[in-house]
């Protein structure tokens, strides 16, 4: 059973901390603080997990899990998205008052969080994804509520309700999917929906229809993204930090079991209706996102153009996209990560949201502005940072299918993306402080995962044998799948 | 790792070193023995490059590089880290060498942050030196945005006037053209069906019509907002106007280069038959720069915009070169890169010492200042003399070799419009020196016209040591153009062969 190790690891150190939790022993003194349980739990689950390889593919349940090489990747990125979050917790929890803040539950629950999303990624039948994809969920709308407020809880109940939606809107295209082809397994509908019936065919246009705009909510897609904003904001830092990466990478993973497992053979008929999500999705995230004075609402928008870029990666059936898109979600990760270290520690230590609140901070806190800076303009694709190499090979998906107006659409969106993330370096670097403006102060495990995550924003890209064993790893992958 | 890397790396490593540095002093030292080391090198790979056997023996099929470094890197996406050297890379990179050493030492007195100051600056010719040696295009572009973006930090900090709005115009326009340039490689990428980036590959491809008929002007704009083509060069006198002296001095001076350098070594070279198509058209857009850059030189009342629309008009004249499309157009493009780089260094570190002293830059303030500093006015007009293209100076021998290529014409276009062209892109010549003249004469000529003027002191050491290197400079490539033009002319032939074939 070593293969759900990853996923046993993580409940395991979750109600670890419950129980340590139970005895009140968080409290005092000589405890370590629950970040150390579940960082060296997500550790260990990370370790466990790339220990797999060489053993995949392997398969349990009857063909319900399986784990290739390709989702071990998939897998990692959500945890080393896990990994930061948590990083980040110590910054806004006040460890004198944790159980007031409820911090070791906190914890729990993004556990349990993670560990849904990595059942996802192993999931092969409708049912297990369906059921592993609300276990992702569920305790997020939690967590996006934590702070109790009643600006929170507004943005916890558009977010609960919107996602309510998209999941029945994916429920109700499985059904039609199960009431077409009489099976669950990823493979045997796939089959089925080769050479769908001329009377059938209307069937399966109406699970597309439906299933679509589920995904679309999932991967805050144009016009299902409404959620976003509204749920970032509320959000404690952390969590925004999280929805925005190891759920972006969640709503990935799902395209890549419904687009790719399900509907490979309808791909290339799908390819306009990508086309035009994924240029609509990242125009409207970047001009909206001009126009934003709240950081997190900004990095909301910022995100939402970041899955419109993400989308061109699978306007393919070939291991190069799959490739790609995983290949930008690890950098994408990263640079996400940096960006939220220094926002979170910003909005903890001045209460302030806005974007002007960041005027002057090269000369209040030179090292975090120096990081916010790489971050932004890794995200706006400069080289030679990370985001950078990620986005190229990206847009060279679509231009391999012969999409060179949408890749110059997006490279004109990376210019307008810049405009924005130049307002923010401008308020840093130019704009001059407030006078008793003090700097910021990090907790060591935030500072460690803040330079964890700069080097990555810089580096990562520019390592090709990492992006090499990604694309072996979907070469792996398609052998298998796509003959 | 070859000198070529070296030569790329050396101002990287000086910035690295500047970070670390403590006292403002020791930053400049650092950055000073950083550029002058570069400078050096340069000389050195020169020398080499002069006596090695690829150059007497050159391969007329190939570009024949020399000191080339070739590691793959993302081998699966065709990537590598591919430099090389050729006559046109190595003319740019001695013009680059001369403008950052003097650039430093045009800044010696940047005070505010000068650590950040110092280390962007060195990191943007970084960028500019990259550009010239690599010859994989994922490569290129990397060092192409590298060399771009440090501009907007460059300008909004240390700017003068306007400098957040023109900061942020000038990268927004230039990462456009950018973005242009990565849709046509990445077109070039899937087209070849080589899976490449590899620039001596791509130029064995016979792109088809179609294809060649859309890349060719998407890289020809991407490449010519950054050379101020008309009209997308509405960056540059707002830019060059903000921007602090050593950053003007590199901007106009080096970086506006790479637009032309660009548009000759790829859009040209590897797109042949689309340039025949499009020549003509981006021939009348370039007369127009020339044109309307002057008239627009007639009309300012800052030194600063004054020069910087003068250098639309002359760097118009490198992109006119490239659009004629035949050999000696081609070597006047390239003498007139070095030469104008040289020349608006010039103009541009002078017009810094004098804003300097006389807290001015509008003309019309200023008078009478050959008595005060007569070294910065003899300076100045030798600038003006090698922009107006005096014979002896640099400027005569590109400008006159540019028309010259222009009128003889290439046997794809009607010989009679290029010559109408060019004979229009001629009276610039004359404007020049009306502007030239006539600015410099308020300037410097006639009496004094503010009494404080006259407790102003002429330059100092630092200073007649920039200007002096700027001028024997100038004066090196118009009194002896046959060093250059040995250099470049075996590199322009694989070009014209690839045109002829």
């Amino acid at each position: 059973m070593s293969s759900l190790l990853p996923e046993f690891l993580l409940i395991l150190t979750a109600f670890f901390i419950l129980i340590i939790d139970l005895f009140d022993a968080f409290n005092s003194e000589s405890s370590l603080s629950p970040e150390f349980y579940a960082l060296s739990g997500i550790g260990f689950s990370i370790i466990s997990l790339f220990a797999l390889w060489g053993y995949a593919p392997t398969t349990y349940f009857g063909g319900q899990f399986v784990v290739e090489e390709i989702d071990i990747f998939f897998k990692g990125a959500i945890l080393v998205a896990g990994f930061f979050t948590v990083t980040l917790l110590p910054a806004i929890f006040n460890l004198k008052n944790l159980v007031k803040n409820h911090y070791p539950e906190f914890i729990v629950t993004l556990l349990f969080t993670l560990s849904g999303m990595l059942f996802l990624a192993s999931s092969r039948d409708l049912v297990t994804l369906y059921v592993s994809l609300e276990m992702a969920t569920l305790p997020l709308f939690a967590l996006t509520a934590w702070e109790k407020s009643k600006f929170s809880a507004e943005g916890a109940i558009k977010y609960l309700i919107l996602g309510a939606v998209g999941s029945s809107f994916l429920i109700f295209g499985f059904g039609i999917l199960y009431a077409f082809t009489g099976s669950l397994s990823f493979e045997s509908i796939r089959v089925a929906l080769a050479q769908p019936h001329q009377d059938t065919l209307n069937l399966v246009l109406l699970a597309v229809a439906f299933i679509i705009p589920g995904l679309g909510f999932k991967l805050t897609l144009f016009p299902f993204h409404t959620w976003a904003p509204d749920a970032y904001q509320a959000s404690p830092t952390p969590v925004t930090a999280f929805l925005s990466t190891a759920s972006k990478v969640t709503g990935l993973v799902l395209a890549t079991h419904l687009l790719l497992r399900i509907f490979s053979f309808q791909l290339k008929d799908l390819q306009p209706v990508m086309v035009v999500l994924s240029v609509a999705t990242m125009t409207l995230g970047n001009f909206v996102a001009m126009k934003q004075e709240n950081i997190k609402r900004f990095m909301a928008y910022s995100s939402i153009s970041q899955a419109g870029y993400l989308l061109l990666g699978f306007l393919t059936l070939s291991p190069e996209g799959i490739a790609s898109v995983l290949f930008y979600s690890y950098i994408y990760i990263f640079t996400n990560m940096a960006a939220f270290a220094v926002i979170t520690l910003h909005i903890e230590q001045t209460q302030k949201q806005n974007i002007l609140s960041l005027k002057g901070l090269s000369k209040t806190s030179p090292g975090y502005a120096a990081v916010l800076m790489l971050a932004l303009f890794s995200l706006a694709g400069i080289p030679p940072l990370s985001g950078f190499v990620g986005k190229f090979f990206l847009f060279s998906i679509a231009a391999k299918q012969g999409y060179h107006i949408v890749v110059a659409i997006a490279a004109i969106n990376s210019t307008v993306s810049l405009y924005y993330y130049l307002k923010i370096i401008k308020q840093m670097y130019i704009n001059s402080p407030d006078e008793d403006t003090p700097s910021l102060k990090a907790p060591l495990v935030t500072k460690a995962g803040l330079i964890l995550a700069t080097m990555g924003t810089v580096f990562i890209g520019l390592i090709a044998p990492f992006y090499d064993q990604i694309l072996w790893a979907s070469e792996q992958w398609f052998k298998l799948w796509i003959k | 790792m070859g000198i070529l890397s070296l030569i790329v790396f050396i101002p990287f490593l000086t910035a690295i070193f500047i970070l670390f540095a403590k006292s403002p002093k020791t930053i400049k030292s650092i950055a000073l023995a950083g550029t002058g080391l570069h400078l050096l090198a340069s000389f050195v790979l020169t020398y080499l490059f002069f006596n090695s056997p690829q150059n007497i023996n050159p391969d007329p099929t190939g570009l024949s590089l020399q000191f080339v470094e070739k590691w793959d890197w993302f081998s699966s996406f065709g990537v590598s880290y591919f430099l090389g050297v050729d006559g046109i890379s190595l003319a740019m990179i001695l013009l680059t060498s001369v403008i950052i050493f003097t650039g430093v030492l045009a800044s010696w007195n940047v005070e505010n942050r000068s650590k950040e100051f110092f280390a962007l600056l060195l990191l943007l010719v970084t960028g500019v030196f990259g550009v010239f040696v690599s010859f994989d295009l994922f490569l290129f572009f990397i060092f192409y945005e590298v060399a771009v973006l440090p501009m907007y930090l460059l300008i909004g900090i240390w700017g003068t006037g306007p400098k957040e709005y023109s900061a942020m115009k000038l990268t927004l326009m230039l990462m456009l053209g950018s973005a242009f340039l990565m849709v046509a490689f990445l077109g070039l990428f899937h087209l070849s069906g080589l899976n490449t980036f590899d620039m001596t590959k791509l130029a064995q491809v016979n792109f088809d019509l179609q294809t060649q008929r859309w890349i060719f002007p998407t890289l020809f704009v991407g490449f010519g907002i950054l050379g101020a083509l008309y009209p997308f060069h509405t960056w540059s006198p707002d830019g060059h106007a903000s921007a602090p002296t050593a950053v003007s001095m590199l901007h106009a001076g080096v970086l506006m280069k790479l637009g032309g350098y660009g548009a000759l070594r790829i859009a040209v070279y590897l797109l042949p038959e689309g340039a025949k198509e499009w020549a003509l058209f981006f021939m009348a857009l370039t007369t127009i720069n020339i044109l309307y850059g002057s008239l627009g030189a007639i009309k300012q009342k800052d030194l600063k915009y004054f020069t910087a629309y003068s250098s639309v008009s002359h760097c118009g004249m490198v992109l006119f070169g490239v659009a004629t499309l035949n050999f000696i157009g081609f070597k006047g493009a390239v003498l007139q890169m070095v030469s104008h780089g040289l020349m608006t260094g010039l103009f541009f570190s002078l017009i810094g010492m004098v804003y300097g002293r006389t807290h001015t830059r509008i003309i019309n303030e200023m008078g009478g200042l050959a008595k005060v500093m007569p070294w910065l006015a003899t300076s100045f007009y030798i600038a003006g003399f090698a922009s107006l293209g005096l014979p002896s100076l640099s400027g005569f021998v590109a400008e006159s070799q540019i028309f010259m290529g222009g009128f003889m014409g290439n046997p794809w276009h009607d010989l009679t419009w290029m010559r109408v062209l060019t004979v229009l892109s001629t009276m610039s010549i004359v404007v020049t020196a009306v502007y030239v003249l006539r600015g410099l004469a308020q300037v410097f000529m006639g009496p004094i016209t503010n009494l404080h003027f006259n407790e102003l002191t002429d330059a100092s050491l630092t200073e007649k040591v920039t200007t002096a290197l700027l001028i024997a400079s100038l004066f090196f490539v118009g009194l002896y153009p046959k060093f250059f033009v040995d250099m470049i002319e075996p590199a322009i032939n694989p070009i014209i062969n690839r045109l002829n074939m």
